[in-house]
């Protein structure tokens, strides 16, 4: 799993239930927006995610445009912890790769 | 911009008889008594809009109800009551207009389709004067517009409805010059996939404070890969769209094939007769191995028992 997707989807488990828009999610992540959207079709495309605009009559009052959010479904939010605790994991392991290494050095 | 009823009814009189022109004329009556005095965004007088909606349902060859249900669709909302509106006008006018504005309210899709209709022939006219509602409300209208108006549209059969919503709704949410390379760019998407997204930034851009540009560049640099993504699985279907015709029989890539390896023959029996000998010994059995192959996977011809299953 590259790393701008464990970015993305580490935002999502953070509030699970949650659901963000595009701005949000390339403030939240730093990633360029077309990195960003490039890995919401992705996780899209594999059911990770859902997405919807915000009834567009709901928000005339709070004085902004409409937003397209996005949200973990079910599925998603599993898949997407396994994912993330196995990179923590490979994280961890390297980290103990490199502490060795240079102990042996 | 009409405020008379003169021209509505002229338009009707071939179809309807004397009871519902005298109908349509009663329902403009009241609606004109009703919003006299009251204007549109635009400066007009309120009744021109309640006309229209009827001519547009007119010209879609509506029944009686319909248009007087397009001529009063406004009125409750003006403070008319609507047990007086189903008193006057029955209630089946009375059901269409109610109809309506629950719809506006977010109410379920109704099952009778001339509440789409008149729902689409007001949205439609809104369309047509949006240019006098502040930005934002135009974005926003726009956005539905899209997303709800369209389709049923669509659905209805309308397709010279919904162009001209497509049309007059991308306009409005075209965020400004700086959009248009994004747009430009967005071609390379499959047109499903680009609507989609296209509409998707366009607000997201009116949103974006500052450093516009640095918005537009991040997007564009994302363009290339996106579409590799989206066009990802049409792929497939695409590449096999172009081969099945091309091998439909063995003979077909042979014939494409021919003239090349007969130059290619000829042109090293030329130097060496040998090797152009070993060339004809080899590669045409490779190739047709390969055609082989390319046929079995696309389905066109079976593989044989070579008993190494």
């Amino acid at each position: 799993m590259t790393s701008p997707t464990l970015k993305v989807i580490e935002v999502f488990l953070a509030e699970p239930d949650r659901e963000f828009y595009g701005l949000e999610l390339r403030a939240a992540t730093g990633l360029a927006n077309g990195t960003l959207y490039k890995r919401l079709m992705d996780l899209e495309a594999y059911g990770w995610l859902e997405s919807r605009w915000e009834y567009p009559d709901a928000d005339e009052r709070a004085g902004r445009p409409p937003r397209r959010y996005y949200r973990l479904t079910r599925e998603g939010a599993v898949q997407a912890r396994e994912k993330a605790e196995g990179a923590a994991r490979a994280r961890a392991r390297g980290g103990l790769r490199a502490r060795l290494g240079t102990q042996g050095a | 911009m009409e405020t008379t009823i003169g021209p509505l009814l002229g338009r009707l009189a071939d179809r309807f008889d004397d009871g519902d022109l005298k109908l349509v004329e009663r329902a403009y009556r009241r609606a004109a008594k009703h919003h006299a005095g009251h204007l549109r965004h635009s400066g007009d007088p309120y009744i021109s809009h309640p006309i229209e909606v009827a001519t547009l349902a007119a010209t879609a060859k509506a029944d009686a109800a319909t248009v007087c249900a397009a001529l009063l669709h406004d009125i409750v909302g003006a403070g008319y009551d609507l047990d007086v509106l189903r008193a006057e006008f029955g209630a089946e006018i009375a059901g269409l207009v109610a109809s309506v504005m629950a719809l506006d309210q977010g109410g379920p899709t109704p099952s009778d389709q001339r509440v789409m209709l008149l729902k689409l022939f007001d949205r439609l006219h809104n369309m047509r004067t949006i240019e006098h509602l502040p930005p934002r409300k135009q974005r926003l209208k726009s956005l539905n517009t899209l997303e709800w108006f369209v389709p049923v549209a669509r659905r209805l059969d309308l397709e010279p409805v919904a162009v001209e919503l497509e049309r007059l709704a991308h306009d409005r949410l075209d965020p400004g010059r700086g959009f248009m390379a994004v747009r430009a760019a967005s071609m390379v998407f499959p047109s499903s996939a680009r609507d989609r997204y296209l509409q998707e930034w366009s607000v997201q851009f009116a949103e974006v404070d500052g450093r516009r540009g640095v918005y537009i560049i991040e997007t564009l640099c994302g363009v290339p890969g996106m579409a590799v993504l989206l066009w990802r699985p049409h792929a497939r279907v695409l590449i096999r769209k172009i081969l099945t015709p091309a091998f439909a029989t063995r003979g077909r890539p042979w014939l494409a094939l021919a003239p090349f390896l007969a130059w290619v023959t000829y042109q090293m029996g030329r130097s060496s007769l040998a090797d152009a000998f070993a060339f004809v010994l080899t590669i045409p059995p490779a190739l047709s191995a390969l055609i082989t192959r390319i046929r079995i996977h696309l389905g066109l011809e079976r593989e044989r028992d070579t008993g190494n299953g």
